[in-house]
């Protein structure tokens, strides 16, 4: 299986009034093609942090990061832009929906800085649409879709540009069981075409589904793998 | 299956449109005044008479032509001053040197 | 420029999302185009129609100046000018201002012969008895005038209290055209023994001398000649005139406009500020949009097309509103303040010089600033961080 990213002695400080914080420390971690990786740990252990790094949308303070070959931290803003528009798909715990869109323009949005939807990218965001039980409201407003709804909606749009790599942040948090099993079920059928998927829960029904590859824990800034 | 729609707002483009077609129509119609507008008559008028100063105010009855009812007007004196003020405000008085004919009383009997 | 049509979608998208904001926007800029708008128009389509009717006018005008005033001149005078080379015509000229007290106003009286009256009138066989006269559509409309009705002039010298046979009472012969009022709205043509009566001056006296010079070129050398065959003689160019007009003009239009900075001055600080502070759902969607793969350059872009369209918008509105306030409701208000006070005041049937590089320009000159306004605001929306953006902490 093909190595998707890398996380080679990835540290990562922030600045906390006069001193900095230590958020990752010497974090090293590998996901593969077709592996389902879940970073588990408490509220606050830096998991969002370490998302945000492996997904390329923000950059380690020491440390470095591969992404299908690439070493991220050496790219320019624009090229490190594309890199995590073409390679990565990501799903935020807060969804990061654009609420007075409707939920197709939310689908779009990733395509506009590239000349919007192609022919072929308008089918795959039909496909999409169909694939997640949203067509029957994809011109409605994203405000106005369930907390389910907007969850697949949100996975949906991580899928639009075809990743190699999807990242969710905390993707059940406010679901309840069924949605949390529909989407358990969508991520199951993800990693069995070839996506490397990194999930963050505290969840532990999630860390505990029978598709997930690996579990690693991240405390006090460290990952200790299972 | 729900097919993917247009680009919103509509509404929005409608008005660009909207507005666009009002400039057009400004400009034609601004366009048939200037074509549709005949000063030969006026024209004729004015050749008759010599006079082309524009009938508008009292106020600036001095342009009416430089000799005036205001025997202090700025065009008594300096008819082709870039300045308003015959004194000068921020330019100073014109003194007739550059092209005009404002000069004053020559110092020739018959 | 699919890239570019793709974000001018969203730009759009985004400004009819926040339609309060953007209405606003467009207003001031609709606002302060179509003030500053309706000034520039009214002037410059004063100025080509002041230009064109000057064009009629005679090269050369000689008065005679005596201890800085002037004087009237003599048929000698006329005479003298005849034989100039390059002079095809001299013109006696019979003319002034008569103040008439009901008015409280000056009229303008011209004795004109048989020819300039039938040019005047354009009938070759016309004429003017000596006690008709020719009214100005200005003067007519205010005395409620019509052809075939009386009219009661007081000449000079006359006090009408004293001596009611002094007024003269004339037969109004016809009005002269409406479009000639900008230059003859209240002037009164008469014969030229009429003219003088009322004038009071005596036969043989001449006010100017009106030249008509062919080549235009040898206007400078005509004057020069002018200046030393006649005694006391002041010439003026019709050059002269139309700078004057134009001088004058344009420095009430640039005091108008002056009034009008604080206003835009007030508009472009209001801008910044409002494209500047960007609120909380704002940041989390630019968070939103560079999380989903946007560059700082692609939403640096977007947010100038929603400034450049807003702008646009703007500017065309007020244009319109400015051009629909001059030409078609005649610029109440506006025209008063730019024309100045008078008793006698024209209804101005001014000619517009918009055309399609005009509106061009306009727009372009409205846009660019206020796309230039934005840009520092805009860049630094574009240079959020996305994840501080999207958890509200940038």
């Amino acid at each position: 299986m093909s190595v998707v990213v890398v996380l080679d002695h990835v540290t990562k400080r922030v600045p906390d009034g006069r001193t900095r914080r230590t958020i990752l420390s010497e974090l090293s971690l590998e996901i593969a093609a077709g592996e389902l990786v879940v970073v588990q740990g408490p509220s606050g252990s830096g998991k969002s942090t370490l998302l945000a790094i492996a997904g390329a949308m923000s950059l380690p303070t020491s440390g470095t990061v591969t992404l299908t070959g690439e070493p991220v931290s050496r790219l320019r803003d624009a090229h490190r832009a594309e890199l995590r528009r073409d390679v990565v798909g990501f799903v935020f715990q807060e969804l990061a929906l654009i609420g007075s869109m409707s939920l197709e323009e939310n689908l779009l949005l990733p395509l506009i800085p590239t000349g919007g939807a192609s022919s072929a990218q308008k089918k795959r965001i039909e496909a999409l649409l169909k694939r997640f039980g949203l067509s029957e409201r994809a011109r409605d407003l994203a405000a106005s879709a369930s907390g389910g709804e907007r969850q697949r909606l949100a996975i949906a749009r991580a899928l639009v540009r075809s990743p190699k790599l999807l990242v969710l942040d905390e993707p059940t948090a406010h679901l309840d069981a069924e949605n949390t099993a529909n989407v358990l079920s969508v991520l199951t059928e993800l990693r069995s075409e070839g996506l490397a998927i990194l999930v963050s829960t505290h969840d532990a029904r999630v860390a505990a589904h029978p598709s997930i590859d690996r579990v690693v824990q991240l405390r006090t800034g460290s990952l200790h793998g299972s | 299956m729900a097919a993917i729609p247009q680009a919103r707002p509509q509404t929005t483009w409608a008005a660009a449109v909207l507005v666009v077609v009002m400039l057009g129509a400004m400009i034609v119609d601004a366009e048939r005044r200037r074509s549709s507008t005949d000063l030969s008559e006026a024209r004729s008028l004015i050749h008759a008479t010599g006079q082309a100063d524009l009938f508008l105010s009292s106020g600036s009855r001095w342009l009416r032509h430089p000799h005036t009812t205001e025997p202090s007007a700025a065009s008594a004196d300096a008819p082709d001053g870039l300045d308003v003020d015959p004194a000068g405000m921020i330019i100073p008085g014109y003194d007739g040197a550059r092209g005009g004919r404002w000069l004053i009383v020559l110092p020739r009997s018959r | 420029m699919k890239r570019i049509r793709a974000l001018a979608s969203y730009a759009v998208s985004s400004l009819s999302r926040r339609r309060g904001r953007s209405l606003a926007l467009i207003a001031s800029l609709a606002l302060s185009t179509a003030m500053s708008g309706a000034i520039f128009l009214l002037s410059t389509s004063l100025d080509a129609t002041a230009d064109t009717l000057a064009e009629a006018m005679p090269a050369l005008v000689v008065q005679r100046m005596v201890a800085g005033r002037p004087a009237l001149l003599t048929h000698a005078d006329a005479e003298a000018m005849r034989d100039v080379p390059s002079v095809r015509q001299v013109t006696e000229r019979v003319w002034g201002y008569l103040y008439q007290p009901a008015l409280e106003s000056n009229v303008v009286v011209y004795g004109l012969d048989q020819a300039a009256i039938a040019e005047a009138m354009g009938d070759r066989d016309a004429s003017l008895a000596d006690d008709e006269v020719l009214v100005g559509s200005v003067l007519g409309a205010a005395l409620g005038l019509r052809a075939g009705d009386r009219l009661a002039l007081v000449p000079a010298g006359a006090t009408p209290s004293d001596d009611h046979a002094a007024i003269l009472v004339l037969r109004v012969r016809d009005l002269l055209p409406e479009r000639a009022a900008l230059v003859h709205g209240d002037s009164v043509i008469a014969s030229p023994p009429l003219a003088r009566q009322l004038l009071g001056l005596a036969p043989g006296d001449v006010v100017d001398l009106a030249l008509d010079v062919f080549p235009p070129e040898e206007a400078n050398v005509v004057a020069a000649r002018a200046l030393e065959r006649i005694v006391g003689a002041r010439v003026i160019e019709r050059d002269a005139l139309t700078r004057r007009r134009t001088v004058t003009f344009d420095a009430r239009a640039g005091l108008l406009s002056a009034t009008l900075l604080p206003l835009l001055l007030a508009m472009l600080l209001m801008t910044f500020d409002r494209l500047s502070g960007l609120g909380a759902l704002e940041r989390k969607e630019i968070g939103i949009l560079k999380a989903v793969g946007w560059s700082t350059r692609d939403v640096l872009t977007a947010r100038m097309l929603e400034s450049g369209i807003l702008a646009m918008l703007g500017a065309a509105l007020g244009l319109l509103a400015a051009y629909a306030f001059v030409f078609l409701l005649g610029a109440p208000g506006l025209s008063d303040a730019y024309l100045g006070w008078s008793n006698l005041r024209p209804e101005l049937a001014l000619v517009p010089t918009l055309d399609l590089d005009l509106v061009l320009f306009t727009l372009a000159l409205v846009t660019l600033p206020f796309v230039a306004v934005s840009v520092f605001p805009a860049w630094r929306a574009a240079s959020l961080d996305p994840e501080r953006a999207m958890r509200g902490d940038a």
